[in-house]
């Protein structure tokens, strides 16, 4: 009860709180979990967050490619941001982004875990890789653009440029007789 | 150990003749001999004196007869004189009487007399009596007529005197001849009352040697046999003198061994008592357990209806419980969908911002209020997280409480059967209780009993001491006198074997 009490007081104490400007010297982040570890996506290249949104499969040559799925009426390909990260793909994903290109493309994710507020970006090098999942942290550490500290966890801030040209810089799709 | 005198008494004497029974027969063979002799005496006796009386009655009596006869015929001669003198018939009546006595005497003389010469005479002697009489009647006629006396004196002379010399003759040699029969008679009595001495003498000497013998022989028997068992009498009292010393001894060591015993006894009453005590508390104890059981059968039951009672209650609690568990379970339904409102409304705030800033200026007070709602909705998440978190933490705790409360339960059946059995073992208490109580008091009236027997065995025990004490002085006593009996029969032995 005591618990109860507690929370429906910080709900009431949050209404009754005046409005507090966001927070404008730091970038907004996403904050994800990919393959069980956590990442940060800056929402500046966030065009929309979407969760159980119905993808297509369609066949094609890329691997990270899961289909497509309709967006306020326009098409666009959903790529699996845990293969891109080098992680395996076991179970079926929830949640999506759709991050601005040359053309908007949808990652999947396994988590959504809420928005950040980080300060500044720190520009660290990432660890070098000493887990068993070194193959994915080192290609992770490829596509990402150092650390930011957001609450207790540190995060790797996913670099959205080096994704699309991770995904894009390969062909645009293989024929269907060649994929077939 | 042999008795000493043991094989002394089953061994029988010399053939089997005691010693009463050997002077017995000496004497009877004595007495017997002795009577022997005076029955043949007695007889002797009897043929001497009937002998004798023979010869007194018989030849005497006619010996006298004789001279009754001779007086007789004396009488009748001096009455014939008188007659013929005075001539007076009295006379005649004398001579007359005198011959009847004639007669009568030569009649029993006859009845007396047994020889046949003696009966000749006898005829004889009244033939010649009654020649006699012819003549004193004739001379009695001629008397009477009146004759001259000178031929009365003549015919006298010539006729009766011849016949009465002839009579007297006769009548003396009858009595000479009964007087040799009387000697003869006498003589022979007198031999045969010789004979009978002779007899006499001899049975004596015959008996004297006889007695003299039995005496010698019943000596000389009775001087072995006395000898023999005063000799066995000489080792049996040694040997009961050997006895009397181990009776002594042993009798030592049965009175110590009874003072040890009288020892012992004693303690076993003290301990007899104190088992007699202990039982007594027994007894009480097995009451008040007895008492004890019967509250705790009551108490047992009494549980027995709380258990009952406790199972319903824990049915009615695990009922709660699972409604308690449904109504978390309607409740995390709804969280469900509170928390899926959140999350919808979380990207809605979010793709809201993103589209305020893609308006640019005229989006940043929407992007305000999308980014108060987002803060609303991450709260919402937040709490609906914590209340998630609290209906598990509520769900597991009605699980386990549902889960603890039917092991309870089952606890509680297992209980409850543990009663009914507590219940069975505490009526079994109470009768085995009650059991022990009958017992405990039996094993009292046992105990004291056995003290009760055990005084007794120690009265009997301390008499049975003093006997063994009595004992000891008496062997002391029955040595001294097996010491005595050795001498005394030394002595005797020395009285009937003068070597010895």
């Amino acid at each position: 009860m005591k618990v109860a009490d507690r929370m429906r007081a910080e709900f009431d104490r949050a209404f009754a709180s005046p409005a507090v400007p966001p927070v404008r010297d730091g970038a907004r982040l996403l904050g994800i979990r990919v393959g069980g570890d956590p990442f940060a996506l800056p929402l500046a290249d966030v065009l929309g967050l979407h969760v159980d949104r119905k993808i297509v499969p369609v066949p094609s040559s890329v691997p990270t490619l899961l289909g497509i799925a309709s967006f306020r009426g326009a098409l666009a390909p959903v790529h699996d941001l845990r293969l891109i990260l080098g992680y395996p793909a076991r179970t079926p994903t929830r949640w999506l982004v759709l991050v601005a290109g040359a053309t908007p493309i949808g990652l999947a994710f396994d988590a959504f875990e809420g928005q950040l507020a980080a300060p500044s970006a720190t520009q660290e090098p990432p660890p070098p890789a000493a887990s068993p999942t070194a193959s994915a942290t080192a290609r992770a550490s490829a596509l990402t653009r150092g650390l930011v500290q957001a609450g207790d966890v540190i995060r790797p801030l996913i670099d959205v440029a080096a994704v699309l040209s991770a995904v894009g810089g390969r062909p645009a799709g293989p024929p269907r007789n060649k994929e077939r | 150990m042999d008795h000493p005198l043991s094989h002394s008494t089953s061994q029988p004497l010399d053939r089997g003749w005691t010693f009463g029974r050997k002077v017995g027969s000496g004497f009877a063979v004595t007495v017997g001999l002795t009577i022997v002799i005076g029955l043949l005496s007695i007889n002797a006796l009897r043929g001497v004196v009937s002998s004798k009386d023979h010869v007194i009655n018989v030849n005497a009596q006619i010996l006298i007869e004789s001279e009754q006869l001779n007086a007789a015929i004396e009488r009748k001669s001096s009455a014939l004189r008188g007659f013929l003198f005075a001539r007076d018939e009295a006379f005649a009546d004398d001579v007359r009487a005198a011959r009847a006595e004639v007669a009568a005497a030569i009649a029993r003389l006859r009845a007396a007399v047994v020889t046949d010469e003696g009966h000749r005479d006898l005829d004889q002697i009244e033939r010649v009596e009654a020649e006699h009489q012819r003549v004193v009647e004739h001379i009695f006629a001629m008397r009477r007529a009146g004759d001259d006396t000178g031929a009365i004196l003549r015919a006298y002379q010539a006729q009766l005197a011849p016949k009465r010399d002839d009579l007297d003759g006769l009548v003396k040699a009858f009595v000479a001849f009964e007087r040799r029969v009387l000697q003869a008679a006498s003589q022979t009595a007198s031999d045969a009352a010789t004979r009978s001495i002779r007899a006499l003498v001899l049975m004596t000497l015959v008996a004297l040697t006889l007695s003299i013998g039995i005496a010698f022989f019943i000596t000389r028997a009775l001087t072995r046999q006395v000898g023999a068992s005063v000799g066995r009498m000489q080792s049996s009292s040694a040997e009961l003198q050997a006895a009397a010393t181990q009776q002594a001894t042993g009798a030592k060591e049965q009175a110590t061994a009874m003072s040890e015993i009288t020892t012992t006894i004693t303690e076993l009453l003290a301990t007899s008592r104190q088992i007699s005590e202990s039982a007594q508390r027994v007894t009480q104890v097995a009451q008040q357990a007895t008492t004890s059981a019967r509250s705790g059968d009551t108490t047992v039951d009494r549980g027995n209806d709380a258990i009952v009672g406790t199972r319903k209650q824990i049915d009615l609690v695990v009922g709660h419980m699972l409604d308690l568990g449904k109504k978390s379970q309607q409740i995390g339904g709804v969280l469900d969908i509170v928390s899926e409102l959140a999350e919808q409304t979380n990207i809605l705030s979010i793709n809201a911002s993103i589209e305020a800033v893609g308006a640019g200026e005229a989006g940043k007070r929407f992007a305000v209020v999308a980014e108060e709602i987002r803060k609303l909705a991450d709260r919402v998440a937040g709490s609906t997280k914590e209340i998630r978190e609290l209906i598990d933490d509520v769900r597991g705790a009605v699980n386990t409480t549902v889960m603890t409360t039917e092991t309870g339960s089952k606890a509680v059946d297992s209980v409850g059967k543990q009663f009914a059995d507590v219940a069975a073992s505490f009526k079994q208490i109470a009768a085995l209780v009650s059991t022990t109580q009958d017992a405990a008091r039996e094993i009292e009236l046992s105990t004291k009993q056995q003290a009760t027997a055990v005084e007794q065995v120690n009265i009997a025990i301390s008499n049975v001491s003093r006997s063994t004490r009595e004992t000891e002085s008496s062997s002391a006593q029955t040595l001294q006198t097996a010491s005595q009996l050795a001498t005394l029969s030394r002595d005797l032995l020395r009285l009937v074997r003068a070597e010895a």
